[in-house]
């Protein structure tokens, strides 16, 4: 009992934290999860997801959040949306696709995440799973997210 | 734009009112309308898509009469790279199968063969799955060596590999029994069934949902590389399949019959069985599993301009086409910014529609 307490203080700490970090953040970057891009298909996450909750807690929010649940998006959607930040799982066997194959499609190439490198590959099981490790996953996402802010305050 | 189809459908009925004896001048009406159709239907689906691009501009560009650099790059792209491709990847494709399901029932002498008879649909399939379940363990190495092509070339292997145990089985004594090879065709098809079960069985969540979408095929991947791959294949067998149209018309009076009047049967079987694995099995590889087109657009041609082949096999060609790049205009917007599978469409269009031609031509079909 007492140890599950101490979790749960801990944790709530950490959100408390993440939520001082992430509440004077003025422009939310824009944030394009990828569930696969298997044959040069985009399957994205929109709202209603995991991958959005751990994209808001980060201080960012989902450039498809008009679509619920994970589904393939058009291409020319995912240009309109325009994401800052692209997040993958990184997965063995680079399941959700190399950087050259986000480079070379058509739609993703376009995007300002490709043309400034802001691509983010974060372990599934951490960023997804909802568990006691999420707002360290949360924390060490933003971190990610906003290097350049940080950059700027040192 | 079924209204557009509906109405030159009307037109063709009144045009003829006896729908016996010759029907070739019909024929030649309708090929010539079909042709048409595609051309507008192909400039028209350059206009549909999730964004407002301005098409216009991109195109006046490109003929010169626009400074190319007063264009947005995004507009450009999004004509040139995702819609034109992708227009040009649905003509390849509804062309492709409407042409391959005219030349297996022509083959089978059978109205419910479709393309997938010769085992193309359950090898591509299984090769598509294998890739999205174990392409990341098991096959790790083909993935590697492959690279963004795994599941297409999977895919196209898959489909050739089991057609041909499919030909062997049917084969005996250099000759190809028909009958056995419909019949091979679903065991070979409930075996590949069961093993794609055990990669469905084996799969994660995200492998589910990605095994599940490519199964109901997609035009969403379309790029000039798949175009440039896929495409020849497909051309090759569009136009060979009319140099086969006299075999099969002699074919529709049985086997014997066809060999009396001096047509080499079991050539024609190996080079309609090979033409169709090979066009199916580059369709499907790069769009995935788009069903109905093979059945639906060869027998509502069937039914306006007869069975002969001479026509049937243009005409498939162009309808398919027209057919593809209208049911892809719908899976682009209809739940825009997301895509909704081509199957679905393909499937929601063309089986009412089918069924709407079947019950004006009730009395056609019993003759």
């Amino acid at each position: 009992m007492k140890k599950a307490d101490t979790l749960a203080k801990n944790v709530s700490l950490q959100f408390d934290e993440l939520a001082r970090k992430t509440e004077n953040i003025s422009e939310r970057k824009k944030v394009l999860f990828i569930l696969s891009l298997q044959d040069g298909r985009i399957m994205a996450g929109g709202s209603d997801t995991h991958a959005d909750g751990i994209i808001q807690l980060a201080g960012g929010q989902n450039a498809v959040k008009s679509i619920s649940g994970y589904k393939p998006v058009s291409n020319e959607a995912v240009i309109e949306a325009a994401p800052d930040i692209i997040l993958m799982m990184d997965r063995r066997g680079d399941h959700a696709a190399n950087n050259d194959e986000i480079i070379k499609h058509p739609a993703l190439s376009q995007t300002p995440a490709t043309k400034n490198g802001k691509i983010i590959r974060m372990n599934g099981l951490y960023i997804l799973g909802f568990g006691p490790r999420t707002a360290e996953a949360a924390t060490e996402l933003s971190a990610e997210m906003y290097s350049d802010l940080s950059v700027k305050a040192n | 734009m079924a209204q557009a189809f509906g109405s030159s459908f009307g037109q063709i009925r009144s045009v003829s009112q006896r729908m016996d004896g010759d029907r070739s001048g019909l024929a030649v009406v309708v090929i010539a309308v079909l042709a048409f159709l595609m051309f507008f239907t192909a400039i028209g689906a350059l206009f549909v898509g999730a964004s407002e691009a301005a098409v216009l501009d991109v195109l006046l560009a490109r003929l010169g009469f626009l400074d190319r650099s007063l264009l947005k790059v995004a507009d450009i792209v999004i004509v040139e790279n995702i819609r034109i491709p992708r227009i040009i990847l649905g003509m390849f494709i509804g062309a492709g199968l409407a042409v391959s399901g005219a030349v297996m029932q022509g083959l089978f002498r059978n109205p419910l063969a479709d393309p997938g008879i010769v085992g193309v649909s359950a090898g591509a399939a299984l090769g598509a799955v294998s890739i999205i379940v174990i392409g990341g363990t098991l096959l790790a190495d083909f993935t590697e060596t492959v690279g963004a092509f795994a599941l297409p070339v999977a895919a196209f292997f898959g489909a050739l590999f089991v057609t041909s145990v499919l030909y062997a089985v049917a084969t005996r004594h250099g000759r190809t029994s028909v009958a056995t090879m419909l019949l091979a065709g679903i065991a070979i098809g409930a075996f590949s069934g069961a093993l794609i079960g055990i990669f469905t069985f084996m799969a994660d969540d995200l492998q589910l949902r990605e095994l599940t979408f490519w199964g109901l095929g997609s035009l969403a991947g379309a790029t000039w590389m798949k175009i440039f791959t896929a495409g020849p294949i497909i051309l090759v067998v569009l136009f060979a399949s009319p140099f086969l149209a006299k075999s099969l018309n002699a074919l529709a009076l049985g086997e014997n019959a066809a060999m009396h009047v001096g047509i080499p049967v079991q050539r024609m079987k190996n080079i309609a069985i090979i033409m169709v694995s090979a066009s199916t099995g580059a369709a499907v590889a790069v769009s995935g599993g788009i069903g109905f087109v093979g059945i639906v657009v060869p027998h509502i041609l069937r039914l306006a301009i007869g069975p002969d082949h001479r026509y049937l096999l243009p005409a498939s060609a162009l309808f398919g086409a027209v057919f593809i790049v209208l049911a892809d205009c719908v899976s682009r917007i209809i739940v825009a910014p997301a895509e909704l599978p081509i199957g679905i469409v393909t499937a929601t269009i063309g089986a009412p529609f089918f069924l709407w031609i079947l019950l004006r031509r009730r009395d056609m079909m019993d003759m």
